[in-house]
């Protein structure tokens, strides 16, 4: 559990510490609007945390890239030759331009368009026009490159990190890898993004997103209480939004909700037993068929698969930046597609966002089913979801609410705690907290951030 | 994934299709067709600037495919960096009529409740003969402004619309829409609204 730190203090004398109140579980509103703040982020957060930028499908080939970014640093995301997947600052070791402009593309090597440096793919520099002129006494060829993050990936996300020193990516998931690793790898070959990510810029701070990913389950009813308008959803049944779904959460941050399916199965089944290949052949896991469905057992042990019929992760969040949501979902001619999407909430300034959305399908997908996620995912995720334009309000509202000097002495309140009181054989790790929803996974979240601000991760 | 509009499409790397010159001859502006057809778009951007949804609605055909693929930023040698595999909307008549009538039945439809005032500007139309005697292509810019709340600055969506509008003894409908957008990061919250 986190301590209060004396350590940060604002330049207008409040300490950090007084932001994050561990008895009273309240965070000063003021982390939305303070440019100190963002500072302390850049450097404690964006600089040192294994950041998610993209997916490895994006770019199948030797030489293809894609630009992306890191806090506030524009990169590259590179195959290199020998299939290793790459992420180098986008700025000119010279005199400091972005190196490549276009967002995605083809390379055999990166060349500045100011003054013509060249880059390998690997990042390192290449030559320069003449350079046996320019520089007859030779070069110092070790300070002329792109300069490099490390690069891991899992279940082909590419997770980047500016620290040299930095754990590796397996301790970052630590207790969430056993979920991640259920969402991403359900197949041998993998998922892969259907295509380019939906980028739209939200005027917030990326916070508001990002906290709010990490498994708010109790807003469901209410911001997106549309829903039971126009549907048979019942707005004060709990039950119909998941709001008593086991929620995962773990001291980095990450978190998950499980969503419960056992429902469904006992209308379906009328009384029956059904074995787990039963279940997910109703209802196949997102980006799969039902076809599919029995290739499970290569990848997951009887107990897991269990577990992926009936409670299966289903939507959550990596710290600082990630969203996941992989769950069925419906048109309104009642046919149903489990949609699989990534999205990564990258900031542009203190109140500014992009919100990148990636949608994905298992590699082995028809095309019937690419193009059922493609209608369903559309339909409820992202900029034109019906779903998600809701969460799109609230956020430059937080963000609003913070600016007044009034409204940044709020505290946001994460003040009801289920605890760890995981069910019965539950093969997962983590903390887990059932019952109604409560605030146990935001809260490890805020908790985790500060730790980040205060240096001690 | 059936291709929208495939008559426009040329052969590019795995989910990539851009626009393409249409083949079929064109009907000039001033032309009797011409006007029925602009005068289509002229009504149907009315209805959706004055929230007329159950009018527009009745301009589509049962039939419809709406489609808005993303869009990269690519070098010249590239093409265009439309990305049909991947969209910001690809709705048919059935979404299309979920999403308007959570707008209008719902009072918690927050993403468009307040309603943001929306001004859709439909001009450079092209129109051309399609194989089908009964449907025309139409090719026309579209600007949209949109403003929310109470912000000064309206948020702004530029972009080429291709259109399949087919004459039909219950007037013209509109059966397949395309749009191209200018953008390949929006500039807008959400995409709550139709161009």
């Amino acid at each position: 559990m986190l301590q209060k730190v004396e350590g940060v203090v604002l330049k207008d004398g409040v300490p950090l510490s007084d932001l994050i109140d561990c008895e009273r579980r309240e965070v000063g509103q003021r982390v939305f609007s303070d440019a100190e703040i963002y500072q302390l982020e850049l450097k404690q957060i964006w600089a040192k945390t294994w950041i998610a930028i993209g997916h490895e499908t994006e770019i199948p080939n030797a030489g293809d890239f894609v630009t992306r970014r890191i806090g506030d640093d524009p990169v590259i995301m590179v195959r290199r030759r020998d299939g290793t997947v790459d992420c180098h600052l986008n700025v000119c070791p010279h005199r400091g331009t972005v190196v490549c402009r276009p967002e995605a593309g083809n390379a055999t090597a990166f060349r500045c368009i100011y003054h013509g440096w060249m880059f390998n793919l690997d990042g390192s520099f290449r030559g320069l026009p003449f350079q046996g002129e320019m520089y007859p006494d030779g070069m110092d060829k070790s300070r002329m490159g792109l300069r490099s993050a490390k690069v891991e990936t899992f279940g082909g996300i590419v997770f980047a990190n500016w620290d040299e020193n930095a754990a590796p990516l397996s301790d970052f998931l630590g207790d969430f890898e056993f979920y991640l690793n259920m969402m991403m790898n359900k197949t041998e070959s993998g998922y892969e993004v259907l295509g380019p990510p939906q980028r739209f810029v939200i005027n917030a701070n990326w916070k508001t997103a990002s906290e709010q990913f990490a498994s708010d389950a109790a807003h469901a009813n209410q911001l997106h209480r549309s829903l039971a308008d126009i549907s048979g959803l019942d707005r004060n049944n709990p039950e119909h939004w998941q709001m008593y779904a086991p929620k995962v959460s773990t001291p980095s941050g990450h978190s998950v909700i499980c969503f419960d399916q056992r429902g469904v199965y006992e209308t379906v089944a009328e009384g029956k037993e059904l074995s787990w290949v039963e279940k997910l052949s109703i209802m196949p896991p997102p980006g799969m068929s039902a076809d599919q469905v029995p290739a499970l057992a290569k990848q997951f042990s009887e107990s897991e698969l269990e577990f992926l019929a009936d409670t299966p992760p289903a939507n959550g969040g990596m710290f600082p930046n990630v969203g996941l949501w992989n769950s069925t979902g419906f048109l309104p001619d009642k046919s149903m597609a489990g949609f699989c999407s990534l999205r990564t909430y990258v900031p542009l300034g203190m109140d500014k966002f992009e919100f990148t959305m990636w949608m994905m399908v298992s590699k082995d997908a028809s095309e019937e089913l690419r193009d059922h996620v493609r209608r369903t995912g559309s339909f409820m995720q992202g900029a034109s979801g019906f779903v998600e334009g809701d969460d799109a309000e609230v956020w430059p509202g937080t963000t609003t609410g913070a600016v007044g000097y009034i409204g940044r002495q709020n505290t946001m309140k994460y003040w009801p705690m289920s605890g760890h009181n995981p069910p019965e054989n539950w093969p997962g790790a983590g903390n887990v907290h059932t019952g109604l929803a409560m605030d146990d996974t935001q809260w490890a979240w805020w908790q985790h951030y500060f730790d980040c601000l205060h240096g001690k991760v | 994934m059936e291709q929208p509009n495939s008559q426009l499409l040329t052969d590019l790397p795995k989910g990539r299709s851009d626009p393409k010159e249409p083949q079929g001859k064109q009907i000039p502006y001033g032309h009797s067709e011409y006007n029925a057809v602009m005068h289509f778009l002229i009504e149907e951007a009315h209805n959706l600037d004055e929230n007329l949804f159950g009018n527009w609605i009745n301009s589509l055909s049962e039939d419809i495919i709406y489609t808005i693929p993303v869009r990269q930023t690519v070098s010249r040698d590239d093409g265009r960096g439309f990305y049909p595999s991947m969209n910001w909307i690809y709705d048919d008549l059935g979404s299309i009529s979920f999403k308007l009538k959570r707008n209008m039945e719902s009072d918690s439809a927050f993403a468009e409740d307040p309603p943001t005032r929306t001004r859709r500007t439909v001009s450079n139309m092209r129109l051309f003969e399609t194989a089908n005697p009964s449907e025309f292509l139409a090719q026309s810019s579209v600007l949209l402004r949109r403003n929310r709340g109470d912000t000064a600055v309206s948020e702004e969506i530029s972009a080429r619309r291709d259109d399949i509008i087919r004459s039909t003894e219950d007037g013209m409908k509109l059966a397949r829409r395309t749009v191209w957008l200018d953008h390949s990061v929006l500039g807008m919250s959400n995409f709550a609204v139709f161009i």
